[in-house]
């Protein structure tokens, strides 16, 4: 039980060391010491933020939330499948290596104006960046993931006549989960990443294009109401992946 | 049941690499025996073992099983050396895990494989996963899978080999009984003579590598057996020849790289 109580104590002192930055940026604003317009007090950013909430911000927490989702299943589902048949086969992971290493490194949202050309000015176009910025960190570690099983328990599964399907379901899928889900928080926090560039950088909806907007019209209050939303997201995601990680694989043992 | 191996010869890689395993093997088992293959390691035992599952193809020669096999049946089913558990199914799933693949329903593939759980005292350990198990109850399991699943044949690839004395002996007389209730052809691979000796019907003693079929001895003494068998004179001359066979093989492959 005692690591469970020092566990504790370090959240409650982390939240300590939260609770004491804001309260110094709260005084530090008041009294002038930084510029309270590039720097509003938090006090403030919090009460600016269920106003911004209610006029624009939730229809476009929304749109976001739809742009990520989209892409993220787009392209995740893909990457797996992918990369699950790279990481069983060494054939397919020859041929396909090279592809994996010169396009991986490319920043996808640099193509998103070739995306507009073939899709055109809509939702297809955001979509598919952020589609093919998740792909590649799901088809990695899901293909590391498959590499990574011992050659026993292919033998094992073949041993009672299993064939491919069979390898599929009782060892690939199984044995590269616990490496599927770390690639899908990768990708996901990338995909969120790109989702919000994207937004900031090119189109009028979104939370993006809302603290754009706020930076071009110095209301700094939205601009950090944004951060703050992209922040929970942020925070969601990875407490989802994390509750699946622990439901999903209870043979991975940690702590 | 019997099956037939015909002068079964496996060569490893190629050119100046290639090593030979097993040269020209041949020998056959039949019935509800109880057959041991002892030999210096690196002899091709395991090898051998994985060529009657189909798990290799040799190189030369044929393995014949008999015809009158019940149609559907499991041929083979093979405990591993290190249990070969799934690490992420639990107890219950890995024991199923045989019918399944033999496309038995979910549940009722659960279902048998908790009755013969229960037979054998781990209910305690049904949703465990296996990294919570010792050794000697992972192995156990792992014997278990193999006899849920009801093969012709049941293949042991030094099943014992990793555990501790003690752990052994238990788990042999464990092995003796279940297989007493469930009699079925047994091919049991061991480096341990008195194991062979308290298990089998037959042993089979091989040479080093490459491996090829020195002798067979018959086993006499009278089932169900108890550990006190291995005291005995008859016992004791039973060891004795086999490692009259085996010393000067253990020698000589000493001198052979791994």
């Amino acid at each position: 039980m005692r690591a469970g109580d020092s566990g504790r104590a370090d959240r409650m002192l982390a939240a300590g060391i939260a609770v004491l930055l804001l309260g110094l940026w709260e005084l530090a604003s008041r009294m002038g010491w930084i510029h309270p317009l590039m720097f509003p007090p938090p006090s403030a950013i919090l009460a600016d933020f269920p106003v911004l909430w209610r006029q624009e911000l939730a229809q476009n927490v929304a749109l976001t939330l739809m742009r990520f989702f989209g892409g993220v299943l787009v392209g995740g589902v893909p990457g797996i499948l992918f990369g699950l048949a790279i990481g069983w086969s060494p054939r397919l992971h020859r041929i396909a290596d090279p592809f994996i290493a010169a396009i991986h490194p490319i920043p996808k949202i640099l193509l998103f104006p070739i995306f507009i050309v073939i899709f055109g000015i809509n939702e297809w176009a955001k979509i598919a960046s952020v589609a093919l910025t998740v792909f590649f960190p799901a088809l990695i570690n899901a293909s590391a993931g498959a590499r990574e099983i011992s050659p026993l328990y292919f033998e094992v599964v073949r041993s009672y006549g299993g064939g491919r399907a069979a390898l599929f379901r009782h060892v690939v899928l199984p044995g590269s989960l616990p490496m599927i889900l770390s690639g899908i928080r990768i990708a996901a926090n990338l995909g969120l990443l790109v989702t919000i560039a994207i937004e900031y950088t090119l189109t009028t909806q979104g939370i993006g294009s809302i603290m754009w907007l706020a930076l071009q019209t110095m209301r700094t209050e939205d601009l950090y109401a944004g951060v703050l939303t992209i922040s929970l997201i942020g925070i969601t995601i990875n407490a989802s992946i994390q509750w699946l990680l622990r439901r999903l694989t209870p043979w991975q043992t940690r702590g | 049941m019997s099956f037939a191996l015909r002068q079964i010869t496996k060569d490893y890689g190629r050119g100046a690499s290639q090593t030979t395993a097993l040269a020209g093997v041949s020998f056959a088992a039949r019935g509800a025996e109880f057959v041991s293959i002892v030999g210096p390691s690196g002899c091709g035992k395991t090898t051998l073992l994985k060529i009657v599952a189909g798990l290799i193809e040799p190189t030369s020669g044929e393995v014949t099983f008999d015809e009158t096999a019940t149609p559907g049946k499991l041929r083979t089913s093979l405990v591993f050396q290190d249990h070969g558990l799934l690490p992420w199914y639990d107890v219950l799933d890995n024991v199923a895990l045989g019918l399944r693949l033999q496309h038995v329903d979910l549940a009722v593939a659960r279902e048998r494989a908790r009755h013969f759980i229960v037979h054998v005292g781990l209910e305690r350990f049904l949703h465990h996963h296996p990294h919570q198990l010792s050794i000697g109850m992972r192995q156990r399991v792992g014997i278990a899978r193999a006899f849920v699943a009801d093969p012709e044949i049941l293949l042991l690839d030094e099943p014992f080999g990793s555990l501790d004395a003690q752990t052994k002996l238990v788990l042999q007389q464990e092995l003796l009984h279940i297989w007493q209730e469930h009699r079925k052809l047994v091919v049991h691979v061991t480096h341990d003579l008195e194991e062979a000796i308290l298990l089998s019907d037959r042993i089979v003693v091989m040479s080093g590598r490459p491996g090829r079929i020195r002798e067979e001895l018959t086993v006499p003494f009278a089932r169900p057996r108890h550990l006190d068998i291995l005291g005995t004179a008859a016992a004791g001359e039973i060891r004795h020849r086999i490692w009259d066979i085996l010393e000067e093989e253990v020698r000589q492959s000493l001198w052979v790289p791994e």
